[in-house]
């Protein structure tokens, strides 16, 4: 078990260094020029020009430059050939390569493909460090997004309930008009400043969407506490619970009635350009039902506890209760859920660029080396078992975590 | 019971509204205006079938019974159709809320683009090849420009055709007074004061029963799930052609997976102190890592290619040979999934009290088998069949699209490949309506089954 456990650490860790460093192990631009007396590392600015010239694998002119000294990332970068080579080839045959002559040449072992080449010439093995990097931030992303979805709905549903949460009948009428200028002002009037922000950059993106989401908790607050100001009439007064948590759970069956890929494939449709941010939105909103009602379990069984209990009678907030009682408590079983989506994220992610959607047409991931396979070339083995292994191995690893932390659970719980 | 019942269908309601809604929601969001994209530049040439065709598919109508919009967009924003001249409309009054001089800026250029047309037959367009030149970059302008909204493009659309109307002759004089009050028309919508605050002021305006929506729902209940965008033919009717194959692949691999999963969970159970047990185990725990389509390429590459074994064909067809791999690669994950459960199920009835009894009464193995222990770890894999029926209708998009099969799940790939939204509507809201049924099908059984279950649910839902 624990040998077990330390394949898979090691390995995932190897994923993830790969993925990290993908910019020195396999790359089109070299990390380390020196040129007249001059130092220049293009990798970490890649729009360096060297007297007008780009120092770049796939521009041939850098070879009649007399650069003192260049370090090429350690592998042949993914698309370094795919001029000269638009051919499979296989990672135990004989490589070649066309000169600047056109003559047919043995390639120099340096640059040999290690696990061969794409349909398109393109290094299998640079192909899986890219695939591995964009499986990394595709997992990153998707995360954050179904976590937070998950964690709030689960966490209110549960918590809350159908009677926890009471308010004036006013300000109950009164949230359904909120939730309209919440949604007008925060989303609507902002759409374009989103749309723009979003093209720009994903992290200014992030931003805004954090702010439209504030300005709609914001307004929403607002109009349900103005009601309070309006105490004469009796039947407006009377306190009603809000069923939060029949709303939650009616949200999670439905979308769980559509099966997983449907879902997938028509939530593609909303994103009209491809790109690794489209696949990280496509599968972060149709993957958090499973935490969610995770979630939502964990912090029922959790709020009947007494120390919840005494907390209540000490006159701590809801909120304390539930992000400094209840969550903390429910760690354990919610990295059981990540890690399980970050499984299924993996594998959707896979699935999505098999089937080309989602993924620029010039991204390389693990998936679409295997569409390649799939659309003429099925006898091509290393481009099946290589990319395939892959993803089937990332797999093992979080699944044996995820053994390991059950265990742990039932011993913690016996 | 009968109160639980009543109250889980009352609850099933609800959710298929929410469900068609959700599903309507997020077609509508798409942005491209189909008629455009399927006459392409035809359809300023043949304006008498787009408006047909708009009609025959509501897209003339509201979307919804009512519409949440800033006070400065008019009601009749959606009749802009080419999402292109949408947006670039839509941000002109998101900076300045100005839809009247916005409008009067679009007639202008319609006024202008309309007079190339009486140009069309000139004289002097014949016989003077630059002031063809200039008719046809003016035409060409005069259709692309609705289409833009960044000041700076547009002032270098007006510098160009500005000149280019200088050097022309008879022709380009014709244009070029049109020409003047657009750009007139254009200067205005951004003079000052600009009435900025009505983007702010929220307006909700009622459209009545004649909206998308509403007749888009109708139809479903007369058995009308609208036409397809694509090939015009009854959505319905075409996804009964491609239902056959679908189901095929999908019943066979059924009957395959409950009995192999069912058996051999069971048996590994039963004999799980045997050494071939505890491997199979870990074998099943490998196997359930492996994604379903990467089996079903090492399928294709053992079984399919002709440098090893080229026993089966590559794609599928109606005989028993094209049946083989898809059906394997179909069933293989799931039948992992079903052993493990059953597995795990038979275990824990294994050490129940009702099995130790039945073996104390002297009851011998099998019939324990067969009539306490199957029965009882079937109970819980009702729950696990409810999305049975949907898998039958959407089948395995991978696996489909991997075997060239021709079914559903293709159809699904296309239809959202080339933004067929009847198709999609119809396939996203069927599977969801035919899982839910599940759902509430298994709810049921498991009450009747299970009466602890209706006690449970009456106290979770009850207000007190």
């Amino acid at each position: 078990m624990r040998l077990k456990l330390l394949f898979a650490g090691i390995f995932l860790l190897f994923l993830l260094s790969m993925a990290i460093f993908e910019p020195y192990l396999a790359n089109d631009l070299p990390f380390y020029v020196k040129y007249k007396n001059k130092i220049y590392y293009p990798v970490n600015q890649p729009n360096t020009k060297i007297e007008g010239i780009k120092i770049n694998a796939r521009n041939a002119n850098w070879r009649e430059m007399k650069t003192k000294e260049i370090r090429w990332a350690l592998l042949t970068p993914y698309g370094i050939h795919k001029k000269e080579s638009q051919t499979y080839a296989s990672p135990f045959g004989i490589q070649t390569f066309k000169d600047s002559t056109g003559k047919e040449r043995v390639l120099p072992s340096r640059y040999r493909h290690l696990l061969g080449t794409d349909k398109y010439g393109g290094d299998v093995f640079a192909g899986i460090i890219h695939g591995a990097r964009i499986s990394l931030s595709v997992v990153l992303g998707s995360l954050a997004i179904l976590l937070s979805i998950g964690i709030f709905l689960g966490g209110i549903a549960g918590y809350l309930g159908n009677n926890k949460w009471k308010m004036q009948r006013g300000s109950y009428y009164a949230l359904f008009l909120g939730l309209f200028l919440g949604y007008f002002y925060g989303f609507y009037v902002r759409s374009y400043d989103l749309m723009d922000s979003f093209a720009s950059s994903s992290l200014l993106g992030v931003l805004n969407l954090i702010i439209s989401l504030v300005i709609f908790f914001f307004i929403i607050f607002l109009v349900i506490s103005i009601m309070r100001f309006f105490p004469s009439i009796p039947f407006l007064n009377q306190e009603i619970s809000v069923p939060l948590d029949t709303l939650v759970v009616k949200l999670i069956e439905i979308k769980s009635a559509i099966p997983a890929m449907v879902l997938l494939l028509t939530f593609s449709i909303l994103f009209s350009e491809k790109g690794v941010s489209t696949l990280i939105f496509i599968i972060g909103l149709s993957s958090w039902t499973g935490v969610a009602q995770l979630i939502r379990a964990e912090v029922l069984k959790i709020s009947n506890m007494q120390f919840i209990e005494a907390g209540k009678s000490l006159g701590f907030s809801h909120f304390r209760i539930l992000y400094h009682h209840i969550l903390p408590n429910a760690i354990l079983p919610l990295s059981i859920a990540a890690l399980q989506s970050i499984s299924s994220i993996i594998v959707a992610e896979a699935a999505l660029s098999f089937l080309n959607i989602g993924l620029a047409p010039d991204e390389i991931s693990w998936g679409k080396m295997l569409s390649m396979a799939r659309e003429s070339d099925i006898d091509k083995w290393w481009i099946i078992v290589f990319p395939g292994g892959m993803i089937s191995l990332t797999v093992i690893s979080i699944y044996q975590i995820i053994q390991y932390f059950n265990q742990k659970g039932k011993q913690g719980n016996a | 019971m009968l109160a639980y019942l009543l109250k889980r269908l009352l609850y099933f309601i609800p959710g298929l509204l929410l469900l068609t809604l959700a599903s309507f929601y997020i077609c509508a969001n798409v942005n491209e205006d189909p008629i455009s994209m399927k006459l392409g530049e035809n359809e300023s040439e043949n304006p008498q079938q787009a408006r047909y065709l708009r009609e025959k598919w509501h897209l003339d109508k509201p979307l919804f019974y009512f519409s949440l919009s800033a006070l400065s967009e008019p009601d009749t924003f959606f009749k802009i159709y080419n999402h292109f001249e949408k947006s670039a409309a839509s941000r002109m009054l998101a900076e300045t809320g100005n839809w009247e001089k916005i409008e009067n800026y679009r007639k202008k250029v319609f006024e202008w683009q309309a007079l190339h047309k009486h140009l069309q037959n000139d004289s002097l367009l014949q016989n003077d090849s630059l002031e063809n030149e200039i008719y046809l970059y003016s035409k060409e302008q005069s259709s692309q420009l609705l289409r833009r909204y960044d000041k700076a493009e547009i002032q270098a659309v007006f510098d160009s055709l500005n000149y280019r109307y200088l050097t022309g002759l008879l022709t380009a004089h014709k244009l070029s007074y049109a020409f003047y009050k657009v750009q007139q028309a254009y200067q205005e919508i951004y003079l000052k004061p600009i009435p900025i605050e009505k983007n702010y002021i929220p307006k909700i305006s009622f459209n009545g029963f004649q909206n998308r929506y509403h007749l888009w729902l109708m139809g479903i209940f007369r058995g009308d799930w609208g036409t397809s965008y694509e090939t015009q033919m009854p959505v319905l009717e075409q996804i009964k052609s491609y239902l056959p194959s679908s189901l095929l692949i999908s019943i066979l691999s059924f009957i395959l997976i409950m009995i192999v999963g069912i058996s051999l969970g069971m048996t590994m159970a039963i004999q799980h102190q045997k050494w071939w047990s505890r491997s199979m185990m870990v074998i099943l725990f490998m196997l359930d890592a492996i994604p379903n389509f990467w089996v079903a390429i090492m399928l294709l590459f053992l079984f399919a290619n002709p440098d090893i074994l080229a026993i089966f064909p590559p794609h599928f067809d109606y005989s028993f040979m094209g049946l083989v791999l898809p059906v394997l690669a179909y069933s293989f994950g799931k039948t992992v999934n079903l052993a493990q459960f059953i597995y795990q199920i038979t275990l824990n009835l294994l050490g129940s009290d009702f099995i130790r009894t039945a073996r104390a009464k002297g009851l011998t193995e099998s019939k324990i088998l067969f009539t306490h222990l199957l029965k009882n770890a079937v109970i819980p894999l009702i729950p696990l069949l409810s999305g049975f029926p949907a898998a039958l209708i959407s089948g395995s998009i991978l696996m489909e699209y991997i075997f060239s099969v021709g079914g559903m799940g293709e159809q699904i790939l296309t239809a959202i490949r080339q933004n067929d939204m009847p198709m999609v509507m119809a396939i996203f809201t069927f599977t969801g309506f035919l899982t839910m049924l599940g759902f509430l099908i298994s709810d049921i059984l498991l009450a009747i089954l299970d009466p602890r279950i209706h006690k449970n649910f009456a106290t979770s839902n009850s207000p007190s």
